[in-house]
């Protein structure tokens, strides 16, 4: 065996390794409040930022969709589930005509058949270059010019290169641009032109009849912009009570973001008492644990006293342990929870259905850092009392008490 | 005694988990590839299954041996030989064979992570039992017979 010298870690760890049941229990312990500390938070933070993202791009206060397919634009926008609804584009105009709406926008939605190798079901919005105000706008960044007839601009997720073909219900089309990371649902869609968009339609019929295809004056969606000064819940009520009988519906922006959020919040808070409650748990059993610890090893700190240690080495030792601890367990859960979080992050998107965008590296890491140092004051924090105790503490009666 | 059966018991553990991972916990996309003579073949990520299959069992043996051999050389030879496997198991669907390109798809969302990870648990666990072997038995005298 080596013979080491007798430094304050390295007794300190011999007396962990003597323990090895108790030693695992409490470091299993400081690491399940880690990986709650640290996975929770950056779920919430991506969430979070998914969530700023969407009402980033949302720059809709109104979307009017035919009666009964409300909650297909919202998966269609939050997770791209492709989805297929449609009315007349008559229905644009007679929006616009509505007291308080400042501009429209219409939006064709088509889904893409799921079939052959590595093929997926994707959202193609067809949007109007000439009068959108939603997409545009964030696009500018990815895209230098109007979309022409015969491109397309395709969400971070979809694997193809600027400059590459794409196929398209054997149709060729240019890709232009590919969006930054969203979170949502446009990150699986592909964006094209009105014009685009209805040909993609008619190719399509030759395997699936297509309602577009029969009728070209059909859109899926009119995006409304409502002028200051006048509400959101007033402008809505109007379009409802004049097109509700042509079958046209609508769905207020805000709501919608703040259901999220709403959603959200309930779980961020969830996750934060969960490691409130875990943090007093382990700071609450590890006291326990050191005082009932430190009864039993009177008798030890005794002979360590008498060989000729100082007071204040017995409380390093002490704080040494627990600081062991605390490190080892944290390190680990740390690890366990960035084994989970990182490279499931998509799945677990798909699993919440909500936008989910995974912070910058600067975030994540204050996030570690934070977690770290939370988990880390466990030990230091629960054996203060023992070491306080056993710094006062003076030879001769704690031999007679360890006896 | 102890280390030997726990790090055995970890490292077959994880060879079982990495070999069902593509048959039944995360299994790979479904789909088949249409060839231009009607036929239909699998795709990428069937075979990085399968390839990962091959690779949980050896992984699995490797954890076996670790219980069934006593040697402290011998189990140092079969840590650093799993290890490498662990490496291979995570080479398989990064780089090697890969699989479909879309990070949607239920390959790259569900069965490569399992099996990166898996792969990682493995490796990190085989390189900390040779370490720990060659640590304890740096000062062992070796025989001819290699006992």
């Amino acid at each position: 065996m080596d013979a080491k010298p007798l430094t304050t870690v390295n007794i300190s760890f011999q007396t962990l390794r003597r323990k090895p049941f108790r030693t695992t229990g409490l470091i299993v312990l400081v690491a399940l409040l880690a990986f709650t500390l640290f996975g929770g938070t950056v779920l919430s933070k991506s969430l979070e930022d998914g969530m700023n993202s969407l009402s980033k791009r949302l720059g809709a206060d109104i979307l009017a969709v035919p009666y009964g397919y409300e909650a297909d634009i919202q998966s269609a926008m939050l997770r791209g589930e492709p989805s297929t609804f449609y009315f007349d584009a008559g229905v644009t105009e007679k929006v616009a005509g509505v007291e308080g709406v400042e501009d429209v926008s219409p939006q064709l939605y088509i889904a893409t058949l799921s079939a052959g190798c590595c093929s997926y079901p994707l959202q193609l919005i067809g949007f109007d270059p000439e009068t959108d105000f939603v997409i545009q706008p964030w696009m500018l960044n990815a895209l230098d010019h109007p979309l022409a007839d015969g491109e397309i601009v395709i969400g971070s997720s979809i694997s193809a290169k600027v400059g590459q073909k794409l196929i398209f219900f054997n149709q060729t089309f240019s890709v232009t641009a590919q969006l930054d990371k969203t979170g949502m649902g446009f990150d699986t869609s592909v964006f094209m032109n009105l014009a685009t968009a209805k040909q993609v339609a008619r190719e399509s019929e030759r395997l699936k009849a297509h309602p577009v295809a029969e009728n070209a004056d059909l859109i899926s969606s009119v995006m409304v912009k409502i002028k200051n000064g006048y509400d959101v819940k007033d402008v809505a009520n109007s379009i409802l009570q004049a097109y509700a009988k042509d079958g046209v519906h609508v769905v207020v922006a805000k709501n919608m973001i703040s259901d999220i959020s709403g959603n959200l919040r309930g779980l961020t808070t969830y996750i934060f008492i969960l490691a409130g409650v875990l943090w007093a748990l382990a700071v609450g059993v590890l006291i326990i644990v050191f005082s009932v610890a430190l009864n039993g090893r009177k008798r030890e700190f005794s002979i360590f006293r008498v060989l000729g240690a100082t007071k204040s080495k017995l409380v390093r030792l002490i704080l040494c342990e627990s600081c062991l601890i605390s490190i080892i367990g944290t390190v680990a859960g740390m690890l366990a929870a960035a084994l989970v979080i990182f490279p499931f992050s998509t799945y677990i998107s798909a699993l919440l259905g909500l936008p989910y965008l995974q912070p910058s590296y600067g975030t994540l890491s204050a996030v570690a850092g934070l977690s770290l140092l939370i988990s880390f004051a466990v030990g230091p924090l629960a054996s203060i009392y023992a070491a306080v105790k056993i710094g006062r503490s003076e030879i001769y009666s704690t031999i007679k008490e360890g006896e | 005694m102890k280390n030997r059966l726990l790090s055995g018991i970890a490292v077959a553990v994880f060879g079982l988990l990495l070999a069902l991972v593509p048959v039944c916990i995360f299994p790979a996309c479904a789909k088949v590839i249409e060839t231009a003579a009607g036929g239909t073949v699998p795709m990428k990520c069937f075979w990085s299954g399968q390839a990962e299959i091959g690779v949980g069992l050896l992984i699995l043996c490797g954890g076996v041996l670790l219980i069934v051999f006593k040697s402290p050389l011998t189990r140092i030879g079969v840590s650093v030989m799993t290890a490498l496997a662990g490496v291979l198991g995570l080479l398989v669907p990064t780089l090697l064979i890969g699989g479909c390109e879309m990070s949607t798809m239920a390959c790259r969302m569900t069965t490569f992570p399992a099996a990166v990870v898996l792969s990682i648990l493995t490796v990190a666990a085989c390189a900390a039992n040779a370490h720990y072997l060659w640590r304890q038995n740096k000062n062992l005298p070796v025989k001819t017979d290699g006992r």
